[in-house]
């Protein structure tokens, strides 16, 4: 399990687009042809991803919306957004 | 968080008629006069910076992506780095196809700043005399290398892309080693399209099945395209897919002129709708000329079905229609690419 310091921020890399289509966020890399898609919970942290939220920000907002345990939601959130950085999707400030 | 190749968005995009893949030609105008053009200008004004960018919040708002903005030569608009900022904040992926010599250092740091995935540089020649001889202006090779060099400064992704003709084809080895020496990628274009107005009189330049046969032989791509004509032979023989759509044009793709005008994509010359009539919405979901072509389906193609070359061939309504007027027929300049094919895998398998 990944974890990320909560005072930690990230920010979307240069090198992707993306759009919300239907709920669901689809992310193509500039310089590659893969697609990425995310579902709802993983949209909601890709949003909340904007350069000046921290992750423990992200990670309550996930706890409010989900009503979900703040462990479970920490858990998600540093899954995720470790998976978002090894893809080079994202990358701390 | 799933990792897909893009064609599994496109197939998406089809399904639900997401206009994905959006080729938009911005302007007409062009600062070469090449030999084998097939713009037909109309003496219509073309759309401002206000309505392109009306256009493109229209486009994002449908879903489309991934945008190839050409033209024309897109850098004689003077708009046209406004028009790339709108493409940034939109969240395209885009693609720029232009003949390079209007790239000044300045537009390629813009080019770069707003995320541009990679421009396409028309090339014809690596001799600059035959360059210059196909665009008919003077010096256009060394100022298209200008261009290029400026991009590759910049770390701008850039592929060349040659129209591949009859007279010049013996040299396409040479334009391979001349972006091999650049350090960058090419395309080739393996025909000579009839003008937008269907005069065919420029599609003599195209390749013979001979000179094609031989670019295909010496493709990387051959084992590939075994494969998926391999797959694509024993669909065309599922009856289950009689009734599918014969192409994507109108479901995850489409064309938009620089008039406005809306297309089902840029090989098919039917007008469906003019964006100053119209929100690009309301063509997409209601004209009833994109309902009938959308309507084409494989068991129309009757010619095609019947065809022995139809494995090595991906029958185009919109070829049919630019050659022979009709969307169903075979266009005989379309086919040829397919016995090329045929004759290349069939040489490379013996």
């Amino acid at each position: 399990m990944s974890n990320f310091s909560p005072n930690k921020v990230f920010s979307k890399c240069d090198k992707i687009v993306w759009r919300i289509i239907d709920g669901e966020t689809i992310i193509l890399g500039l310089e590659d042809r893969n697609v990425y898609t995310l579902n709802n919970v993983s949209t909601l942290i890709w949003n909340s991803i904007n350069g000046k939220a921290e992750i423990k920000v992200i990670i309550d907002k996930i706890v409010k919306e989900f009503r979900i345990s703040h462990k479970e939601a920490k858990q998600d959130v540093n899954d995720f957004i470790c998976d978002l950085e090894k893809n080079k999707l994202i990358a701390s400030k | 968080m799933k990792r897909h190749p893009i064609e599994i968005l496109m197939n998406k995009g089809a399904k639900k008629k997401w206009p994905v893949n959006i080729h938009f030609d911005l302007t007409y105008k062009c600062n070469e006069r090449c030999i084998h053009c097939y713009v037909v200008k109309q003496k219509r004004k073309e759309l401002s910076l206000h309505e392109v960018k009306q256009a493109l919040f229209q486009l994002a708002d449908a879903h489309g992506l991934l945008l190839t903005l050409s033209g024309g030569e897109i850098f004689t608009r003077e708009d046209v780095l406004d028009i790339l900022m709108t493409t940034k904040k939109l969240n395209f992926r885009t693609v720029i196809l232009s003949n390079g010599s209007l790239i000044t250092a300045y537009a390629a740091k813009w080019i770069k700043k707003t995320n541009v995935a990679e421009v396409q540089i028309s090339i014809y020649n690596a001799d600059a005399h035959i360059h210059d001889t196909i665009t008919r202006s003077k010096n256009s090779f060394k100022q298209t290398m200008k261009g290029i060099g400026f991009l590759k400064k910049e770390g701008v992704r850039v592929v060349l892309k040659t129209p591949l003709m009859r007279h010049t084809f013996k040299d396409y080895k040479k334009i391979k080693l001349f972006a091999d020496k650049l350090g960058i990628e090419y395309l080739f274009g393996p025909v000579i399209l009839p003008k937008m107005n269907f005069d065919k009189s420029l599609t003599h330049l195209s390749p013979n099945v001979n000179q094609l046969k031989k670019l295909f032989l010496d493709s990387s791509t051959l084992k590939k395209d075994l494969e998926a004509i391999k797959i694509r032979a024993e669909s065309y023989n599922l009856k289950s897919n009689l009734n599918k759509p014969i192409c994507d044009g109108g479901f995850n793709r489409c064309y938009i002129s620089p008039y406005g005008d809306v297309f089902p994509c840029g090989t098919l010359r039917i007008k469906v709708g003019n964006l100053r009539d119209n929100t690009f919405r309301e063509i997409w979901d209601h004209s009833t000329a994109l309902r009938d072509i959308r309507g084409i389906s494989v068991k129309m193609m009757e010619e095609c079905l019947q065809c022995g070359l139809l494995a090595f061939c991906i029958p185009c309504p919109g070829m049919g229609h630019q050659g022979t007027g009709n969307l169903l027929k075979p266009y005989k300049l379309h086919c040829k690419i397919a016995l090329a094919k045929k004759k290349a895998i069939e040489k490379n398998t013996i």
